[in-house]
């Protein structure tokens, strides 16, 4: 096996499994085909790491997976416990076998999202389950990605279980009455998922890679699954664009560096092509969605031969948009950016002033540290101080305040 | 050079995470690739995780397990070639294992 292939390939797997072992014992029935998934993992890990690794170690797993499920399933029928469960997932031990199925994996995962992205859940157990049971996280990795501790990630876990048995969901397919409305809901999770990784208030890690990672490889899932929907494929794109400029948005002392100043070299020009392509396939349609937006602000960023040559007023355009289409502050703090580079700084501190007093920002670190900038371009260094340095008092991440406070000069 | 096993004790299998089994099996595998090259890995496998069977004498044979306290329990060994237990433990120190488990040194009998 290439290393590449085998990068993330446990975790990658688990997600696989338990998606279809899901499928076979049913939803209630989760935390079994988790358990059993484990086993198998731990198997394959104590054996690999002594010998070697298999032909084909998605197979070996499966197989390894397959047996200790028919082991928990004979011993458990046997007390009753599980009988009631197959027989309502149309399944006899005899049947048992031919439910494991490689083609029957991309299927069950794809079911598994719209179980773990499902309305009936709040956002943030959403994306914990989604990363624990498709992704294959561990609570520790959830709550280190999600800024969270393990016993509240594992309280959401629980509850989300809980709600799962109590409920009986079915790992289906929702019908055409409800699916465009349960594919709004995988794709804002799988949003919520990439932004976390992407503009992340972790401490330490500006940037998870790893999450962004994630959330484009659901989103290829979702894409190869439900093909033609415009609003998935401006996720796609909108993904692309950023995932493109990753590696130059940190230096190699973990410190942040300012869009204007980035390395344009670095940035992928595969995933920008990617990126294009996946617009143009979102435009087919009459659906304008706030990824459409943001994507093609993302776009128009990555295609700009440098800073200076940014077409401003088209993205402007997109934000007046998007302000139509989403109620956010953001958008007019973003907004007054592209004013300071059009009309200049003092324009900007205009539209921004007043925005300190609006109670979805009061708090945000971003407007300090952007009227900051602003006022020392223009001279105005006591007040660019006292807001960089509200800035450093309001954000958590270490990397950004480093980068404040190398603008303060200490 | 003769052999000498490490008996891998301890293993915490309790929420180990399918990432860090990826890690923990890329370090050892880049261990043990090394020993290869090097000529001196003679093998290892691993034990069967749970309970096994403690034969005390013809009547009594205990099946529930462990019969150790965790961190004591084997749950795996390999067989390198070593000049002396220096030399050995050297080599056990160089093991990922290490840093989860610990490893117990032990020169096989001369027949």
């Amino acid at each position: 096996m290439a290393p590449e292939e085998m990068e993330h390939f446990f975790r990658h797997e688990s997600g696989r499994i338990v998606s279809l072992l899901a499928g076979i014992f049913g939803v209630r029935n989760l935390q079994l085909a988790e358990d059993v998934v484990q086993e198998a993992l731990l198997a394959a890990f104590t054996q690999w790491s002594y010998g070697s690794v298999p032909e084909n170690p998605s197979a070996w797993i499966m197989t390894v997976a397959k047996r200790k499920a028919l082991n928990h399933l004979k011993r458990e029928t046997l007390a009753g416990k599980y009988a009631l469960d197959l027989e309502l997932n149309g399944l006899t031990l005899g049947s048992f076998e031919e439910s494991f199925q490689q083609e029957r994996v991309e299927d069950s995962m794809l079911r598994m999202m719209f179980v773990c992205c499902h309305p009936i859940l709040p956002l943030e157990s959403r994306l914990a389950l989604t990363l624990k049971i498709i992704c294959g996280f561990s609570v520790q990795e959830i709550a280190n990605a999600l800024l969270s501790n393990e016993s509240a990630i594992e309280k959401r876990l629980a509850r989300s279980k809980q709600e799962f048995r109590d409920r009986d969901l079915p790992l289906e397919i929702p019908d055409d009455a409800s699916l465009q409305d349960r594919l709004k809901g995988v794709r804002l999770g799988i949003y919520l998922l990439f932004n976390e990784g992407y503009n992340s208030s972790h401490p330490d890690f500006l940037i998870r890679k790893d999450l962004c990672y994630e959330a484009m490889r659901l989103c290829r899932l979702l894409l190869d699954g439900f093909p033609g929907q415009p609003a998935s494929s401006a996720l796609m794109a909108l993904m692309c664009f950023h995932a493109a400029r990753l590696e130059s948005r940190i230096d190699d002392r973990g410190a942040l560096i300012l869009f204007s100043r980035q390395d344009r070299t670095r940035w992928s020009r595969e995933l920008i092509r990617s990126g294009q392509y996946l617009l143009t396939e979102a435009a087919k349609g009459d659906e304008l969605t706030e990824y459409h937006l943001e994507a093609a602000i993302a776009a128009e960023h990555c295609t700009a031969p440098d800073f200076a040559s940014t077409r401003w007023d088209r993205i402007d355009g997109c934000y007046a948009l998007l302000a139509e289409l989403k109620d956010n502050p953001v958008i007019e703090l973003n907004r007054a950016v592209i004013l300071s580079q059009t009309q200049g700084p003092r324009a900007a501190i205009g539209k921004l002033e007043p925005l300190k007093e609006h109670p979805k920002l009061k708090g945000y670190y971003l407007l300090h540290a952007t009227l900051g900038e602003l006022y020392s371009q223009v001279g105005e260094t006591e007040k660019a101080r006292a807001h960089f340095q509200a800035a450093i008092g309001l954000t958590s991440s270490k990397t950004e305040v480093k980068f404040l406070r190398g603008k303060l000069g200490e | 050079m003769d052999e000498f096993i490490f008996l891998v004790r301890g293993y915490d299998y309790n929420d180990v995470s399918p990432e860090v089994m990826q890690k923990r099996m890329g370090a050892f595998t880049v261990w043990k690739e090394k020993m290869v090259v090097a000529g001196r890995y003679k093998g290892g496998q691993p034990l069967e995780p749970g309970t096994g069977r403690l034969v005390k004498d013809k009547k009594t044979v205990i099946t529930d397990g462990p019969f150790l306290e965790s961190k004591e329990i084997v749950g795996g060994y390999c067989i390198v070639l070593a000049k002396d237990y220096d030399d050995a433990v050297a080599l056990a120190k160089e093991n990922p294992l290490l840093d989860h488990c610990q490893l117990e040194v032990r020169k096989l009998g001369n027949m």
